[in-house]
């Protein structure tokens, strides 16, 4: 885990000298994050791809405008990420607008080659990740962030604007809710009957 | 699948990632869109005036957060108070001076700020701003331990404290590279930080609440670290007291002991894993290196000693993060919290992040 120290340098670096090599190495540290967070939310790696993209390039845009400081760099890049692709699904839906999260809370069957990357790896991987896409977004956002990113509860907290205790709490609920997807979905194949 | 199963998964899914080729090209693209927008005559070049337009431009953003505000409950209060701070200006600054986040007049105090540090030339003069404004948070976060509900304004202060004090500690290091009265600058930083840290352990001790505790935590290694940052350059100073620095390495050894042997007891106690056999793994690195850097304190040899305890803090710091999500897994079974959960709020967006992540 990056010390959050050198973070904070970088940060001071991308305001104080518009330092291109500072904004490269925040680039590197949250490319990969920032990339999965997007990816479990959308269809294809293409689209994963396009929007990571895009979120360092309204990064550095924001960063540009000098209005106000980053003061929590992830807590900033990862609501950026959020907002990126619900946009992505609002120009999707031509006009139509989101009336509540709930829209977005069941994420498109990823594309087969996404699937396939995936089986490659482990097949139980695959069904997991499928099964993470059924759930609810908080409980997704909650779970990539401390499963797989391995952030610690108070970073969580402010990416998600909410109190230790509330994210505890929805990670419990998230668990659960991924293990009754995962159980729905291994459970036609064992089922089935030669 | 058993809980453990799941989260074993989980962190499979850590194999998604892009592809290098596109993460190589990416990264090249966007770098080079960057430097050509640097050489365009849109980009504003550094001089006296830009800073200055730049600063009633910061200035004026947070006044106009204030305008906004006011206006939308009443056109008269917007007028009134327009002729106020017309008509006295120095009123206003001194009751946002008062002001604590999430206040309206907050934005008003935080904007005079960013102004103030616009208008700084000197590096040293910034330094001087940066060591002011940190003290500033800590008054703040004082009168915050003692308020209800304030979690989130609590993390924005806290958030800004650690940006004010990396941002001096930051410039010292410039300054050192520069050749500049880099010394005098150290001396302002090193100065102000068991200040700071006084502070900081004396407002955890009277919230005494676990989540401000935690937090404070977090700012108290940040500062030692802009400490340790401080000291260097004051170590290779013929003028610089012997005793005060073995007196301030010591300290810091102290220090990195405590933080390591509860990280252990927390580790020991907390949830078994890849992740805690590394953080043991590093904790014994760490006191190996501690030992290191004792003995060079008391050969004398200073300057090897501040740049082991350089190296020590950032893996001090590393295992006490991952102490605590030991500690935190193996506790995960919250009971309910009412009220605290967002299920089912709508969802907004702009084009630059959610106001909260900004909120000061």
């Amino acid at each position: 885990m990056q010390a959050p120290w050198h973070e904070k340098i970088l940060v001071y670096r991308l305001y104080e000298e518009r330092s291109a090599d500072a904004f490269g190495e925040l680039y590197d540290l949250y490319v990969q994050p920032i990339y999965r967070y997007i990816s479990f939310k959308v269809r294809t790696t293409t689209i994963a791809e396009d929007l990571t993209a895009e979120v360092f390039l309204k990064t550095w845009e924001y960063v540009q405008r000098r209005e106000k400081k980053i003061d929590n760099f992830r807590a900033f890049i990862y609501s950026l990420a959020r907002n990126t692709v619900v946009d992505h699904y609002r120009s999707q839906a031509q006009g139509e607008i989101l009336r509540d999260r709930e829209e977005m809370d069941s994420v498109p069957a990823p594309s087969e080659q996404h699937i396939a990357r995936l089986v490659e790896i482990d097949s139980d991987l695959a069904t997991v990740e499928q099964s993470l896409r059924h759930l609810k977004d908080e409980y997704r956002e909650a779970l990539i962030l401390r499963y797989i990113e391995d952030y610690p509860i108070v970073d969580i907290a402010e990416i998600m604007g909410k109190s230790r205790g509330a994210v505890r709490v929805t990670l419990h609920r998230a668990l659960n809710a991924l293990r009754e997807e995962i159980e729905k979905a291994e459970r036609p194949s064992k089922g089935k009957k030669v | 699948m058993s809980t453990h199963s799941i989260k074993k998964q989980l962190r499979g899914l850590r194999a998604v990632t892009p592809s290098p080729a596109w993460q190589a090209a990416r990264r090249d693209v966007l770098l080079k869109q960057i430097q050509s927008q640097m050489g365009t005559s849109e980009v504003p070049q550094e001089g006296a005036w830009v800073r200055i337009s730049g600063a009633f431009t910061t200035f004026r953003v947070g006044f106009d957060g204030l305008m906004t505000t006011m206006a939308a409950r009443s056109a008269t209060v917007a007028v009134l108070l327009v002729a106020v701070f017309l008509g006295s200006s120095g009123y206003l600054v001194a009751a946002a001076d008062r002001s604590l986040p999430g206040e309206r007049l907050y934005s008003v105090k935080t904007g005079i700020e960013d102004a103030r540090l616009a208008l700084a030339r000197a590096p040293k003069d910034k330094v001087k701003l940066q060591v002011e404004f940190a003290a500033r948070r800590l008054e703040e976060l004082n009168s915050l331990a003692s308020i209800e509900n304030s979690d989130e304004r609590i993390a924005a202060v806290v958030s800004r404290f650690e940006t004010s004090v990396a941002s001096a500690s930051s410039a010292v290091s410039q300054l050192a590279k520069e050749g500049e009265d880099r010394v005098a600058v150290a001396k302002l930083v090193d100065d102000r930080i068991t200040e700071y840290q006084h502070s900081l352990q004396v407002t955890a001790e009277a919230a005494d609440k676990k989540e401000f505790t935690a937090r404070v935590d977090k700012a108290l290694a940040l500062v030692n670290r802009a400490g340790t940052e401080a000291l260097k350059v004051i170590v290779e100073t013929p003028e610089a007291s012997k005793d005060d620095v073995a007196k301030k390495l010591d300290d810091k050894i102290k220090l990195a002991e405590e933080t390591l042997k509860k990280a252990d007891e927390k580790l020991a106690g907390g949830a078994k894993g890849a992740i805690t056999d590394k953080a043991k793994s590093q904790s014994s690195d760490a006191k190996e290196n501690l030992a290191v850097a004792k003995r060079k304190v008391v050969e004398g040899d200073y300057k090897a000693a501040i740049k082991i305890l350089a190296n020590i803090e950032d893996m001090v710091s590393s295992v006490s993060d991952s102490a605590e999500a030991a500690e935190e897994a193996s506790t995960e079974i919250p009971g309910e919290v009412k009220g605290e959960t967002n299920e089912g709020e709508p969802q907004e967006t702009t084009e630059t992040p959610a106001a909260e992540v900004l909120k000061q």
